[in-house]
């Protein structure tokens, strides 16, 4: 599958395949789905959880440690959303402007 | 009552396991990012890094690289969060447990527990030389202190006899609360610590952050980590509490507590040797925060260790044992120790401490022994046991280091059997100089050595036994080494070298007929002690040739006395009976 698309003896060289992209793309939206249960998950673990612990300080610093770590998860959850995306449109262009793809994925 | 606003009957309703609960949950989140991490590494970066070229690849790659160590740092912190809110749950079931039992009681006595914490007492009539006397109602308010903190009560006290139980167990109430708030106020500071940093990169800082998590949780959880181990159950026990641990427990362990478990008997040599080398960095900045030239020795000796466990090749091995303790611990296994059929364990002697020296010469020893009794028999490991403090130099040399160092030594080998998965394995226990003395003095605890099999004593001051048939493994079974020229076979008896002074290494003769009692007992090389003496290099004169003490620091090294080394590595690797004899003295 792999092909080269030269660029000389002195400029970079492609090498691409497309089943790799493909195939990295569905594992980014199978780890968006993951980060997506784990961060459903964890919240539900905590429900009640401040108000029956009421007065301890612990539960209230307990509660800003989940929210913290529900945002990180969502950030994780959105980046595998992008880069998946963004490794399927690698599939289809390729071949076309790899430094497009490259600004995109970058981005 | 505090200032805080947990209370008393706050404290009676809370559910602990409410967040060891909540604790799964992390935990579940942790493992989940664990197997994430996996997929990003080999689903993900490694097929476009090895098919596809390219900035596009490139780009993607590093984007990737950064979700993997996000997955990293999800995995280690969510970890922590559940670690200390088990922790939590364990640590205040305590002061519960106590509030709890001070409220049964006073419902039983009929008082009353106030909102406050004060504890209410009902009016009673007293017997008193003046007849019988009512005595009013009261109330007493708790006090949190410990009792020898208090200012003495007041001089007149109530005659009601409810008072003084009343009052009891208010401050009950009062201390039960009070140690909560404590415990409360410790777990609240390590969890604001564990927030998650906010976007997406995994800097230094943040790593940075994480090294101190670890350091504040296995802080702040000690106690309930400490708490989980059968310390005073026998190495067996231990290897089967180990067994039967969930696999996220072990976890927890490994991750948080590597030093409680990097040094228990009785737990398999894999999981010491990987506890341990994640201890070592940590102990390593401990020492290295310390000025002393002591700590700075220790560190230079493990800096080496360190960079022997990361080279490549050589034989594989397995670190049992590190510590600060005492002259410092180390504890190394040249080959698997748990899969072998045969296992030497060699006590090192005088002067033996944690510094450069022990890594470059004493622990080459026992890797000269292991690749020797490979030859013999590819199933077998051996390890240098620096488990004890061994005497510094010769003039402060007394029985005290081998009575301390002996139920350590004896533990160890305990522990050994109970991993040890060859079965019927055969056990060789080594002891070098005062290490001889050491083997000798936990040969003769009751049960000997566990597991022991052969002995091997190598220029040894004496053994603390009169025979080798003492050492209770059978006198066809302890082995000698005494090079000719090696001083510390030749020292006096005690006693003699009381009355002779130094000189009594020339003139000894005059005060022991026979010329067989050594500084420690009866030369092990005697006719008289009757162990199986092997053939060693007699090495050079210490005086004539300048040799020194070098007669007595060649007996391991094949390429000083390859005559001796052959002979330890025919004991260890189980073909004794080949063994050459030199005759006893």
């Amino acid at each position: 599958m792999a092909h080269e698309q030269s660029g000389g003896r002195h400029g970079p060289v492609l090498q691409h395949g497309r089943d790799p992209w493909a195939g990295a793309s569905a594992t980014a939206a199978e780890l968006r789905v993951s980060a997506a249960e784990g961060r459903t998950g964890l919240g539900a673990g905590h429900d009640g959880l401040t108000a029956r612990a009421a007065g301890l300080a612990a539960a209230a610093a307990l509660a800003g440690v989940l929210t913290s770590w529900e945002d990180r998860l969502a950030a994780i959850r959105d980046e595998c959303d992008h880069l998946s995306g963004t490794l399927r449109q690698a599939t289809a262009h390729l071949g076309e402007v790899d430094t497009a793809t490259a600004g995109a994925v970058a981005r | 009552m505090t200032g805080t606003a947990l209370t008393w009957q706050r404290l009676r309703d809370l559910t602990p396991a409410d967040f060891e609960a909540a604790g799964n949950r992390w935990h579940a989140v942790s493992n989940r990012a664990a197997a994430d991490a996996v997929r990003v590494g080999q689903a993900l970066t490694a097929p476009l890094r090895e098919t596809q070229r390219g900035e596009a690849a490139t780009a993607a790659v590093r984007r990737l690289e950064r979700l993997r160590r996000n997955y990293e740092y999800v995995r280690t912190e969510c970890g922590l969060v559940r670690t200390t809110l088990n922790g939590l749950a364990t640590d205040l079931a305590e002061p519960q447990r106590r509030l709890r039992q001070a409220l049964d009681e006073a419902a039983e006595l009929r008082f009353t527990v106030h909102p406050d914490g004060s504890v209410a007492y009902p009016a009673s009539t007293v017997d008193t030389l003046l007849g019988s006397q009512d005595t009013p109602a009261g109330r007493a308010d708790g006090r949190g202190a410990l009792p020898l903190d208090l200012a003495p009560g007041p001089a007149v006290r109530p005659l009601n006899p409810h008072a003084d139980k009343a009052q009891a167990l208010a401050d009950s109430i009062a201390r039960a609360v009070r140690a909560a708030v404590e415990i409360d106020a410790r777990y609240a500071r390590t969890l604001h610590g564990l927030r998650a940093a906010k976007g997406l990169d995994v800097t230094q800082a943040v790593l940075a952050d994480v090294r101190r998590d670890a350091a504040d949780v296995r802080a702040t959880a000690r106690d309930y980590l400490v708490g989980l181990i059968p310390y005073e159950g026998s190495p067996a026990e231990r290897k089967a509490w180990w067994d039967a641990l969930p696999d996220e427990q072990r976890q927890e362990f490994l991750r948080i507590a590597p030093d409680l478990i990097g040094d228990l008997d009785g737990i398999p040599a894999t999981i010491r040797d990987q506890a341990n080398r994640t201890y070592l960095p940590i102990l390593m900045a401990e020492l290295a925060s310390r000025g002393d030239p002591e700590s700075q020795t220790k560190l230079e000796a493990l800096r080496l260790i360190q960079d022997r466990l990361a080279q490549p090749g050589g034989l594989p091995m397995y670190l049992l044992d590190i510590g600060a303790e005492g002259n410092g611990r180390a504890v190394v296994a040249y080959g698997n120790p748990d899969t072998s059929r045969h296992v030497a364990t060699y006590v090192p002697g005088l002067g033996t401490k944690l510094d450069a020296e022990f890594v470059e010469d004493t622990m080459v020893r026992a890797e000269d022994t292991a690749l020797g009794a490979q030859d013999i028999d590819p199933s077998s490991a051996s390890i240098i046991w620096l488990g004890y403090d061994a005497p510094l130099s010769a003039d402060v040399a007394s029985t005290g280091d081998a009575d301390r160092g002996a139920p350590a030594y004896n533990s160890f080998m305990s522990g050994l059997t109970a991993t040890n998965e060859a079965g019927n394995p055969h056990f060789t226990a080594i002891g070098h100089s005062y290490g001889s003395l050491t083997v000798g003095t936990a040969a003769r605890q009751s049960g000997g050595i566990p597991g022991v099999d052969d002995i091997i004593l190598l220029g040894s001051p004496g053994v603390g036994v009169q025979k080798a048939e003492d050492l209770g493994v059978g006198r066809d079974h302890v082995f000698v080494g005494a090079a000719e020229n090696d001083p510390v076979t030749h020292l006096p008896a005690k006693d003699e070298a009381l009355l002779a002074g130094p000189g009594a290494v020339i003139y000894g003769d005059v005060y022991d007929k026979n010329n067989d009692d050594l500084y420690f007992g009866k030369d092990p090389s005697s006719e008289a002690f009757g162990a199986q003496r092997f053939k060693t290099d007699p090495g050079p004169m210490p005086v004539m040739e300048l040799g020194g003490f070098q007669a007595h620091s060649q007996y391991f090294t094949p390429g000083l006395d390859s005559e001796s080394a052959s002979n330890i590595a025919r004991v260890v690797g189980g073909t004794s009976h080949r063994v050459t004899e030199e005759e006893r003295r």
